[in-house]
């Protein structure tokens, strides 16, 4: 009976893969220049973005939170970097750190209202979105800002190594470092235990808030980063930046295996696969020269039927406690 | 364990707004004791264990000595780190997480290797592998917890509570859940515990569990230690009358069952995994009990027979002016009660007053026939009537039921299915986690409405109850029917014997 | 009678802290706001607030069952756009046909929210989820049946029909009923039993699929009467037609007016009281030449400030006790 039980987690693991193969045997067939080189690195170059805010929202996840406004602090931290380096002359580093410490503050503010005054997650987290937006778009005055002085770094790193795009080793870096954190220190098991069950993590002895803190602000520090790598890509800071990426992210996370009642996922193979498979429903569907409106009702479609599976996975799990 | 550890508690009480939960409790806990703590519900207990466990403060001006010293056990961590530990009523283990992460998720911080951040996941195992060993306890330790029984569950606790060290453990009615054969390894467990100098603090409802393991018993009532003996100076009658401050009466059977009428035939039902193949009969005003030892499915048998759970095979016949008809669950339910097992999980809603309690099942009867307008002054009175006459002591009918104890949520639920008046009460351990005043007015019930024709389906794992209530009993082993026994032949060997068969049966 | 009116009071509190704020708020505004307590201008901003009110009485009904939709616009959106696409395929449109486009409105409001209900409650699906891909797939519906250019104008008897009393007496008339149905019939009393604990409803005896699938049906059909309302202010439908983030003050009204988000409590009427005093804000700012931008930045304050006190006063009672 046990092995059994086992096997079926394993199958669901798999799940997200085979989804991403049939992504891409449909794509393939649909279009030549799908399975190239060139595509899968493009697609993921400017994917990076949505990948890494898709890792920040799943460490909320694991902990059992929701938080919505990863895509505006992705976007806050990409404008603060872009108007330090156009307007005032900020060097690179200086105004990428910058960024990123504008987002982890702001995780770090998240943390105080969700888990010092307990309020809800979902509700605190999308109003801190629209207030950031709002901000973003007063300072900016609703106006794109260029940014030539990066394009050199867009096309310095494009060009190395055959062809693959160096930034996209810092997304993998991040992505490998997340995923053996939970894997195996004590922080990771813990970030579970607390999504589990956080009366029970109260009750021996661990420190839920903290826990939960640290894994708000860990969200808001990476998309910072990944506003980072945004204006890298876009080359420009643009108002409509990291639209929707909230509730992308969320899908990604939970195409890949995540729960959204915490304690359960992974940050590899889940979220990234998760995050791939959105990216490259876009990317095929417009090699194929199909009308990108359509683009957002396939992925629902797709969310959809995964999701379905997701609750046929909780399902099994939950059944295999009967028997008193 | 070097240091035998001695635990003395000093006046302590504890104040919630309005109600005193512990007035100036004292008492000394020596190594190498099992000391047994009884009272009904709201008696104290749990907030006595509570403030063992760092969970709760207790007042000023009461204090707790360990080992000569004054010690603050201001959070659980605390307590582990001073050699406490609390196993709870309420199974504590991360279904997300697999069983050696289980075991020692209280101190992940301390299994790094070396200087590195990283997990020594080697040793670990290594470490968990050795008390479950002790335990007697063979479940895989890569399994993940949501795929172990409550027992194995309560297993991972306890070896938690010994990998931490500690050398006070705290049981919280530890074998509500727990099959016949697990609870006596928890008891070999206990015993082993006891010569090596662990000091045991029980909790328990069951009292010839308080008679068999305990050494020392201590009673409270309303916050008050009312008695405190070693076991063998105590027979259960005093007992009792410390928890409840007098004696009480068993309720008393008279046989009104009508012998011809079948109310409802169950005929080859059969299950997803339980039950298999099982068929019985129900006569009107009956009291059939349902015996088995845990996890033989009985709980599943109503459960498929009422359609909450898939039927895979077999008919149910129900008999409607002395004609037996065919019924699918839908149609069985709406003459049908089922008072559940878990009364927090299924049983009650929480938040809601006793009325809306009470008439949840029958809503209908209270609303207009077109367009299903309430009338809840009809509600009102009606739940008035029922709580009187089931005795639920409550203010009024508009207390909100999480307030009240557990056994008077229990007779909120008997209102209930009362209310509906159904031909068949199904009942899942009606008397479980309720004190022995309320268990006897709930038996007492049981025995009034059968008397006026209902029929009852009843599973308790209390011989002593089931043999007290029962006029028929069928006996239930790994989903089969392996045994009926009449009132008169009632014997624990005569309930077991059918399942000692099935047993010799597997084996060949 | 004294007494009465305490007890009244007591058991009423969020009601009456909204009524308080609702008149203070219409306090304010008419010392500062020239024009403010004039016919004209009071039954505009009634209009205004009728589509958010009437959906967040919608979606009352999902947040007590402990559910979620935040659906509500993008399908009103889309089904608007069905509608209108159907009353402008005709050479000349006649009243009949803005009758039966009405209706297949209503419709596809109802199909909508039936495919989450259908989703959540049958394939026992998580309602964030479904109604996530249902906005996306809503959203992407709207926009491609509404084409790039944009559907025709609606002949102006459409407008007409629906003008600001009509959509007042709607304001009204609608959510009186969703409360009463709520509070005072045996469906509500099952949506509560069911917000309370599901598990215990079916035990029961209660059809809980079919409950849970119909307050998303309910509340589908509450975006649909919405979007009949903004495609008469409009004359016409797109699938931009919701400002940017309605959903969060639609869901906002509702848990401003004690909705609980994890389902079990709350009242349509609250709700609509909610959605008076988002609304409210949304114009204090606007008659004050606040930009946009810094109405979502106070609202969003607002709202994080409302909830703040409440869960504030939790925090710092755990604290005593502890």
């Amino acid at each position: 009976m046990k092995t059994k039980k086992f096997k079926l987690d394993n199958i669901f693991q798999y799940s997200t893969y085979i989804v991403l193969i049939l992504i891409f045997i449909v794509f393939t067939m649909g279009s030549d220049s799908f399975l190239t080189l060139k595509n899968m690195y493009t697609t993921m170059f400017n994917g990076g973005p949505l990948i890494l805010v898709t890792i920040a929202v799943t460490f909320a996840l694991l902990v059992g939170v929701i938080d919505l406004s990863v895509g505006a602090m992705g976007y806050a931290s990409g404008c603060l970097a872009g108007i330090l380096i156009k307007n005032f002359d900020t060097p690179i580093v200086l105004a990428f750190l910058a960024g990123i410490a504008l987002a982890t503050f702001i995780g770090w503010i998240n943390s105080l209202f969700i888990v010092k005054f307990k309020m809800n997650s979902m509700l605190v987290s999308m109003g801190m979105m629209l207030v950031i937006r709002a901000v973003a778009k007063i300072i900016t005055h609703d106006k794109t800002i260029s940014l030539f002085s990066l394009s050199f770094l867009r096309q310095a790193k494009i060009e190395p190594l055959g062809g693959f795009p160096v930034l996209l080793f810092v997304v993998f870096f991040i992505v490998i470092v997340c995923s053996v954190v939970l894997k195996r220190t004590p922080f990771g098991r813990k970030l579970l235990a607390v999504g589990s069950d956080e009366e029970v993590a109260k009750n021996i002895g661990i420190n839920t808030d903290r826990i939960k803190s640290a894994a708000l602000i860990i969200c808001g520090a990476i998309c910072g980063v990944a506003g980072c790598l945004w204006i890298i890509t876009l080359g420009s800071v643009v108002v409509t930046g990291f639209y929707s990426y909230e509730f992308l992210a969320i899908a990604a996370a939970v195409l890949g295996g995540t729960s959204l009642l915490g304690g359960r996922g992974s940050f590899y193979p889940g979220s990234f696969i998760g995050a791939l498979i959105l990216l490259f429903i876009a990317s095929g569907m417009a090699i194929m020269g199909i009308s990108p409106y359509a683009i957002p009702f396939v992925r629902g479609v797709i969310i959809f039927f995964a999701m379905y599976i997701d609750s046929l996975r909780y399902k099994a799990m939950k059944s295999s406690t009967l028997g008193s | 364990m070097e240091k035998k550890l001695s635990l003395q508690l000093n006046n302590i009480s504890k104040t919630f707004p309005g109600v005193k939960a512990l007035s100036d409790v004292s008492f000394t806990a020596n190594p190498g004791e099992v000391l047994g703590v009884v009272g009904v519900n709201g008696a104290g207990k749990s907030t006595m264990m509570n403030i063992l466990g760092g969970l709760l403060q207790p007042d000023k001006g009461g204090s707790i000595v360990i080992n000569g010293e004054n010690v603050k056990i201001k959070n659980p961590k605390e307590a582990e780190e001073l050699g406490i530990a609390f196993i709870q009523q309420e199974v504590q283990v991360f279904d997300t997480l697999n069983v050696f992460e289980n075991v020692l998720a209280s101190d992940f911080n301390k299994w790094t290797k070396g200087k590195t951040p990283f997990l020594n996941k080697k040793d670990m195992k290594a470490e968990v592998k050795k008390h479950l060993d002790a335990l007697d306890c063979r479940i895989d330790l890569e399994a993940p917890a949501y795929s172990l029984t409550v027992g194995e569950k309560q297993m991972i606790q306890i070896a938690r509570a010994l990998s931490q060290g500690g050398q006070i453990l705290l049981f919280d009615e530890p074998t509500a859940s727990l099959s016949d054969h697990e609870t006596a390894k928890l008891f070999e467990i206990i015993n082993n515990l006891k010569v090596q100098g662990y000091i045991i603090f029980y909790i328990s409802h069951y009292l010839d569990e308080i008679f068999e393991l305990c050494d020392r018993v201590l009673a409270l009532r309303d916050g008050n230690k009312t008695g405190e003996a070693p076991v063998v100076e105590l027979s259960k009658e005093q007992l009792v009358n410390f928890m409840l401050g007098h004696l009480v009466e068993g309720a008393e059977r008279k046989d009104a069952r009508d012998k011809d009428e079948i109310v409802m035939k169950a005929q080859n039902i059969s299950g997803i995994k339980f039950p298999k193949d099982v068929s019985f009969d129900l006569h009107r005003g009956e009291i059939l009990g349902v015996w088995g030892l845990l996890g033989s499915g009985r709980s599943e048998l109503f459960n498929t027979l009422l359609g909450i759970d898939k039927k895979t095979d077999g008919k149910v016949l129900f008999g409607k002016d002395g004609k037996l008809e065919e019924v699918t669950h839908k149609q069985l339910y709406k003459h049908v009660g089922y008072l559940t097992e878990g009364r927090h999980h299924d049983g009650l809603f929480l938040d809601m007053p006793i009325s809306k309690n009470i008439t949840s099942s029958v809503i209908g009867r209270f609303a207009s026939k077109l367009l299903g307008i309430l009338n809840t002054k009809k509600e009102n009175e009606e739940s008035r009537t029922l709580m009187k006459q089931v005795n639920v002591k409550a203010v009024d009918e508009n207390m909100i039921v999480s307030k009240l104890s557990g056994g008077n949520q229990q007779k909120v639920i008997i209102s209930k299915w009362f209310l509906k008046n159904p031909d068949i009460l199904f009942m899942d351990e009606p008397t479980k986690g309720v004190d022995v005043g309320a268990k006897t007015e709930i038996q007492n019930l049981i025995f009034e409405k059968s008397e006026n024709g209902m029929s009852f389906v009843v599973i308790s794992s209390e011989l002593e109850e089931i043999m007290n209530i029962c006029d028929r009993i069928i006996v239930i082993a790994e989903g089969k029917l392996v045994g009926e026994v009449n009132r008169e032949e009632f014997s624990k060997e005569a309930l077991m014997a059918g399942i000692v068969k099935q047993e010799e049966n597997d084996e060949n | 009678m004294l007494k009465k009116i305490k007890l009244f009071g007591q058991r009423n509190k969020q009601l009456l802290g909204m009524l308080v704020a609702i008149a203070g708020m219409i306090v304010v505004l008419s010392l500062t706001v020239e024009n403010f307590v004039t016919w004209a201008n009071i039954t505009n901003l009634l209009a205004q607030v009728a589509p958010i009110a009437i959906m967040a009485a919608g979606v009352t009904f999902v947040l007590i069952t402990g559910g979620m939709d935040i659906s509500c616009p993008a399908v009103m959106a889309a089904s608007s756009v069905i509608g209108v696409a159907f009353m402008t395929s005709f050479e000349v449109i006649t009243g009949v046909h803005l009758v039966i486009g009405c209706i297949i409105l209503l419709l596809a409001g109802a199909f909508f929210g039936l495919i989450n209900g259908a989703a959540i409650a049958k394939l026992k699906m998580v309602p964030l989820v479904v109604t996530l891909s249902m906005m996306t797939v809503a959203t992407g519906l709207a926009t491609v049946v509404g084409g790039g250019v944009g559907l025709p104008v609606l002949p102006s008897s459409f407008s007409n029909f629906f003008n600001k009393y009509t959509v007042i007496g709607m304001l009204i008339v609608i959510p009186a009923i969703l409360d009463f149905i709520l509070t005072g019939t045996s469906f509500g009393r099952k949506v509560y039993y069911i917000g309370n604990k599901e598990e215990t409803a079916r035990v029961s005896g209660i059809n809980t699929d079919n409950i849970i699938l119909t307050v998303y049906v309910i509340a589908g059909v509450c975006a649909a009467l919405a979007g009949i309302i903004n495609t008469a202010s409009l004359a016409t439908a797109r699938a931009t037609m919701g400002p940017q983030g309605q959903i969060l003050d639609i869901i906002s009204a509702a848990v401003i007016g004690g909705v609980a988000v994890n389902g079990g409590r709350g009242r349509v009427r609250d709700a609509v009281l909610g959605a008076f005093l988002i609304v409210g804000i949304n114009n204090v700012m606007n008659l004050l030449g606040v930009s946009d931008y810094y109405t979502t930045l106070i609202k969003g304050s607002i709202i994080i400030f409302a909830m703040g006190i409440s869960s504030f006063k939790n925090y710092y009672l755990a604290r005593k006790a502890a």
